[in-house]
This record gives structure tokens, C-alpha cells and sequence, in this order.
């Protein structure tokens, strides 16, 4: 906003025309400017923020007001500065998601989940450690008489997102993503990088 | 187009690719930003080479090293990793676990003589598409200066690269006087613990059959513990009998030189010890000989007994708590370095010549993994047959893959007891491997295993602003 001749000339560009363009104007309001807050709630909630620190929504066209951590919304000002029927509207969504969510008797999600192989699992809990969404837990294996025998880790299909950060670390191999199992990447690798394919 | 023979022995990193020739160059990228960003430079119809065989993932925190091996192992010239930027993880923050691990295991791969422009990780975002067109070419042309790889796991011709010798060995060899007062309060101690019940077996040394050799011995009885010994010949890391032993008995006390403890606060960080039946008996150890010289390892000893010691046994009597002499066993510096520095400086070919030759005296005998604390796995890797990571011929494909991935599975664990190296029957340099990795962990994340026991190791946790000047 630069004053010319008396009068505000606002400089800005036409994004559909990819043009420069300059109004005149009399008077100029200026949005006040907004700063994200989202840090340690993120953090708590386990929820990504964007470049810019607002909270980042599942996906932008097919999940606009869903985050990646079951359960939790986003709407407004959290999400992105934003007007107030905008908001009103992302808020509407999130209360109907919410309440598609309690109204049902049983919980489904995707299949793509991590899974542990209780038989070779060696208890380092490094999974436990990855794992942004607190879904690997220490579980104690019993004998008959209640006596603990061993612990291993274990995952909980309602909290993984399958992201499989815990299944690369797994060192023992116990670990793998249903989806992008280790037999699936190892067969995809060993047709991909043949030097000269049978086409 | 000119096709390869895959027969034709040559080292890798030879300049000899034709005019025309297209390398095949693996590229494992995340679903939503890489592959997104990909889709992106393809709808805006961006040209770029077409030697990029794409495999999608969920996240970078999927990728997993045996996956880059396996790509080259099959045939590729170059392997590309690619993912979200820090911060934009759809899966909040995989993508910086990944940075670690991809950080290490390039170190790894440079010091074993693959030439840095096979390997390559990039950040491209969904919005990125000219990016990754940009980034895609330039590993092209880096993969096309590189040349095919041909002899993965193959033998170099020609002449191998000799190592510098170590130093010949210092003064102040272990004073036999101190030694043997070690092994006297050694003994009185163990038998002290035993009689009052403190615990039910002491894991220590005793003379072995043949003259000045040490074995482990597992006593029971308070009469019995005047079988125990202490001298520089005390070489075994007892800590890889713990896990075992405590499963089959209740209170145990272990004799830990100051090697050992630090692999114990490693095994207690890993949750595979139980502290609370526990009796840590930590020797200031003056020092183990390999031969008639100080071993490699000593030269690297800081002598400060682990904090997780319940008593410190000293030349002078026996000390509650963790009492560390503070004393470097050698004011010289530690030989192995020298060694590092001397690979890390030859050309890529050459050191990868010099690895071959090692691996591919490899016989697969697997002594390093029994006598290595952290290989305590009850299934190892490479005994994995679904699929089959690890080839388990005895060849230089499967020695490769062996000797990386183990000395890889060590990153930011290996607290350099060198036991690996001493008891490799075809003398392997796998102290050196370790110690690379275990420098670049200290180097890159300020992080030195079995210092302590709190926190996780280094691969199990990141800092937002790692360095990352690796990544595209």
C-alpha cells in the first residue's frame, strides 16, 4: 500500500490471470495479522502443523476438517486464518464428523496398520519410542499360574495410522505394515531394479 | 541403447557408460508428498530422464536401509530416497526419524567405498513438482557420471589399499601387582554378596586350560568364588550372558570392566536387563592386552567406571557406588583413527576394494553376533526367510549385506568392547566399521552409547534441526 498523489494505491496480483494490479482506494482496512498458537497442543494431540504452524488437516480436498489423530477436528483459526462463514461452515462439518463418529456402535479404520510378531518381538520398545500416536504399548506376556514371562510390544489397530516408522526400526524384523509388508517391498525392489527388464 | 553383461567384473564407479545408456535408478517415495509431487511435475507435463523406477511408501519413516541394499543388490545404479519436508510429515514427524537413520546409513555406505552419487535423499513436497523434475535429473546425470555398478559384492582386481599399522605398543602395560590386588578384592567381595544373599550367581572370570587365558565363570556357591581371577586377558564382555542368565535365575552380581558397563547401560536403556536383580561390579580395568600390546579399544578408554555400577573395584580395595580413576588408559590417540581417516581419504573405489576383500573373507560363522551384547535377538535378520533380507550364501552379495546391516543394526548402540574383531576367525576389520559409525553418531548427534541410561538410542529420537546437508 504505497500513498500516490494524494490517494492509496493498493499493489497486489491477479492470481487467476497471473497479472500485477493496482486499485485506488480512499480508505484501506488491514486484516490484523494472525499468529498460530499451535505448538505444544500439536505436540500433546499429535497432530501435524504446516509450514507455517497451523494444524494441517488429513487430507485437503477428501478430509478438510479430520487430523490424522482419530477423534480430533479442526475448525477456524486453527486451522488457517479464515472468515467468519468459513469458520461457521468448518464448523458445522467438524460437529456432524463428530457426531458421525459417536453415534455408532462400532469404530472402523483403515486397514493399513501396523502388526507385531509377538514370537520374535525382543522388547527393546523402540517402537514404543517412534510411534507418534502412542499406539505401540509394552504388554506383558503370562503364564497360567499369572507370572510374567516376557513382555513385547504390541500395536493397537485404533490408534495406527500405519505410517510404519516403527516397522524400519525394527531391527528383529517382528514388525510390518499390513499393505507395504516387507515380502510386498521386496518383491516390488526386485522387479524394479533389474538393469534390463524382460519387456 | 547398449546392453550390460552383468558377468564383466569391474569396480564400481568405472567411468565406461556409453552414450545412450539410461541408468536405472530405484527411487522409494513417500505417498504424500513425493508421490504427489511426482503426479504434480506429470500433470504440468514437465520432461524429465525417465530412469527413475518409482516405489511408493507411506512415509520416509518406512524406509528401511535393507531396502536401499537390496535395490543395488539387484541391479540399480543409484537408489533415491524422497519424502515430505521437516515439519510437513503427514505422519508428524517420521520423516525426521528417517533423516537420522538416512544420515547414518549413508555415512555407513561412503565408508564401505559406494560412491556418494548413487546414493541421494531429497525433500519434494506434493506442491514441488519442478523440484522433483530438477531433482530427478541431476541424480540422473550425478548416477550417469558414476557409471553402471557392476561388482556389488564382486572382488576387485588389482591392488588393495594397505592399511597404516598401529603404533608399537605403549609403556605402562597393566602392572601385574595391581591385578592381582583387583583380583583379591574381587574375590572377597563376590563371596561377601554371595554368603549374605545379595545375589544367587556372580558372572566373572576364572583361569581358563590354556596359560593366561580367561573364560567366564558362573559361580554359585560363596566357596566356589575363590575360583574367580582378574588380568588383562579378561576379554569377554560378560554382559551378553546377562539377558540369558537372568532368565533362568533370580539375583545375579556381574564383573564389568569399564567397557562392559557402558554395554550394559546400553542392554538396561534397551529394557533387556531387569536393574532391580542386579549387582553391578565394576572394574577400574588398567587395561585388556591383544597380544603382547595395549588392545585397539583401550586407546579409547576415558576409564570413567558407568554411573550403574554398585561397586567399583580398585587396585587399592573396593569402593561402593561408581568411583572412576578419570585416567585415560593411554595418552597416545587411539590407533583406529588414524586407520578411518586413511580409508575415508582414499578414493571411493579403493575403499571399497579394501572392503570387499574383507567381507569376502567372511565365512559367515556369525562369531561376531554371539559375542556382541547388543546381538541379542532371538531371531537374527538374517535368518529371516519372508522375505530373505540377507542372502545367506557365503558369497559377496550375502557377505555385504551381512556385514552392513550388522554393523549398521550397531549404530548409535556399539559401545566399541571390540569383541566382534577379536574373535573373527578371518580377521575382519569390523572394529573399524563400528567405530566409524559410533564417531559420526558422536559427530552428527552429540551422542556417545552407554553413557547413561536415560533416553533412547540416537535412531529412536531426532531433533528438529538435524543436520541435513546431505539432502537435496
Amino acid at each position: 500500500v504505497v500513498r500516490q498523489n494524494g490517494r492509496l494505491v493498493v499493489s497486489g496480483s491477479d492470481t487467476l490471470s497471473a497479472q500485477p494490479m493496482q486499485i485506488e482506494a480512499d480508505l484501506v482496512v488491514l486484516a490484523t495479522a494472525m499468529v498460530p498458537a499451535a505448538g505444544a497442543l500439536a505436540s500433546t494431540l499429535r497432530i501435524a502443523i504446516d509450514a507455517n504452524g497451523f494444524f494441517q488437516e488429513a487430507h485437503p480436498k477428501l478430509r478438510p476438517v479430520e487430523t490424522l489423530t482419530a477423534g480430533i477436528f479442526i475448525t477456524g483459526a486453527a486451522h488457517a486464518p479464515k472468515d467468519i462463514p468459513d469458520t461457521v461452515a468448518q464448523a458445522s462439518a467438524s460437529a456432524a464428523k463428530s457426531l458421525e463418529l459417536l453415534t455408532r456402535t462400532t469404530l472402523s479404520r483403515e486397514p493399513m496398520t501396523a502388526r507385531v510378531d509377538e514370537a520374535l518381538c525382543m522388547a527393546c520398545f523402540e517402537c514404543v519410542q517412534v510411534c507418534p500416536y502412542h499406539a505401540t504399548e509394552r504388554v506383558e506376556i503370562k503364564d497360567r499360574e499369572g507370572r510374567v514371562i516376557r513382555m513385547v510390544a504390541r500395536v493397537n489397530p485404533a490408534l495406527c495410522e500405519g505410517c510404519g516408522s516403527c516397522v524400519a526400526g525394527c531391527r528383529v524384523g517382528a514388525l510390518d505394515l499390513a499393505g507395504f509388508t516387507d515380502m510386498q517391498i521386496f518383491q516390488q525392489l526386485g522387479a524394479l531394479a533389474v538393469t534390463e527388464p524382460a519387456w | 541403447m547398449v546392453t550390460r553383461t552383468a558377468a564383466m567384473p569391474a569396480l564400481p564407479g568405472t567411468p565406461v557408460a556409453a552414450e545412450g545408456w539410461q541408468p536405472t535408478i530405484v527411487a522409494i517415495v513417500c505417498n504424500w508428498c513425493t508421490y504427489a509431487g511426482a503426479d504434480m511435475a506429470g500433470t504440468t507435463r514437465l520432461v524429465y530422464p525417465a530412469s527413475v523406477r518409482m516405489l511408493r511408501v507411506p512415509c520416509t519413516g518406512r524406509m528401511s536401509p535393507l531396502f536401499v541394499l537390496r535395490a543395488f543388490e539387484q541391479g540399480a545404479d543409484g537408489v533415491l530416497l524422497s519424502g515430505c519436508h521437516p515439519g510437513d510429515c503427514h505422519y508428524v514427524h517420521g520423516n525426521l526419524y528417517a533423516r537420522r537413520r538416512f544420515a547414518s546409513f549413508r555415512a555407513l555406505l561412503d565408508f564401505m567405498g559406494l560412491d556418494e552419487r548413487r546414493f541421494h535423499v531429497s525433500w519434494v513436497s506434493a506442491a514441488e513438482g519442478a523440484k522433483w523434475a530438477k531433482v530427478v535429473t541431476d541424480v540422473t546425470a550425478a548416477v550417469r557420471a558414476a557409471g553402471p555398478l557392476r561388482g556389488w559384492g564382486r572382488l576387485a582386481d588389482g591392488k588393495l589399499p594397505q592399511l597404516p599399522a598401529a603404533p608399537p605398543p605403549p609403556r605402562g602395560r597393566p602392572a601385574a601387582g595391581d591385578q592381582q590386588a583387583i583380583a583379591g578384592h574381587l574375590r572377597a567381595l563376590c563371596q561377601q554378596l554371595l554368603e549374605q544373599g545379595k545375589v544367587e550367581h556372580v558372572l566373572g572370570y576364572r583361569p581358563g586350560t590354556l596359560p593366561g587365558q580367561m573364560v567366564p565363570a558362573f559361580i554359585r556357591r560363596p566357596e566356589d568364588a575363590k575360583l574367580l581371577d582378574w588380568s588383562d586377558q579378561c576379554h569377554t564382555d560378560l554382559a551378553v550372558y546377562l539377558a540369558g542368565a537372568q532368565r533362568l535365575t533370580g539375583k545375579i552380581g556381574i564383573v564389568v570392566k569399564v567397557c562392559d558397563a557402558r554395554a550394559l547401560n546400553g542392554l538396561l536403556q534397551e529394557a533387556q536387563v531387569r536393574r532391580e536383580d542386579l549387582t553391578v561390579i565394576g572394574v577400574s580395568c588398567p587395561g585388556v592386552l591383544d597380544g603382547s600390546s595395549l588392545a585397539l579399544k583401550c586407546y579409547a578408554c576415558d576409564g570413567e567406571v558407568a554411573a550403574s555400577c554398585d561397586y567399583t573395584v580398585l587396585p587399592s580395595g573396593v569402593q561402593p557406588g561408581a568411583v572412576g580413576s578419570g585416567a585415560r588408559r593411554s595418552a597416545a590417540p587411539d590407533p583406529r583413527d588414524a586407520q578411518i581417516e586413511f580409508l575415508s581419504r582414499l578414493p571411493a573405489a579403493e575403499r571399497w576394494a579394501f572392503w570387499q576383500a574383507q567381507f569376502g573373507a567372511c565365512i559367515r560363522c556369525y562369531a561376531c553376533r554371539a559375542v556382541c551384547p547388543y546381538c541379542y535377538c532371538g531371531t537374527c535378520i538374517t535368518e529371516k526367510s519372508q522375505p530373505q533380507w540377507i542372502p545367506t550364501t557365503i558369497d559377496g552379495k550375502g557377505n555385504t549385506a551381512w556385514n552392513f546391516i550388522r554393523a549398521y543394526h550397531l549404530a548409535g548402540r556399539c559401545v566399541g568392547c571390540d569383541e566382534c574383531s577379536r574373535v573373527c576367525p578371518a580377521g575382519l576389520r569390523l572394529d573399524l566399521l563400528n567405530r566409524r559409525i559410533a564417531l559420526e553418531m558422536e559427530r552428527r548427534f552429540d551422542y556417545r552409547a552407554g553413557k547413561s541410561t536415560d533416553g533412547g538410542p540416537p535412531l529412536a529420537a531426532f531433533q528438529p534441526d538435524d543436520p541435513q546437508e546431505f539432502i537435496y
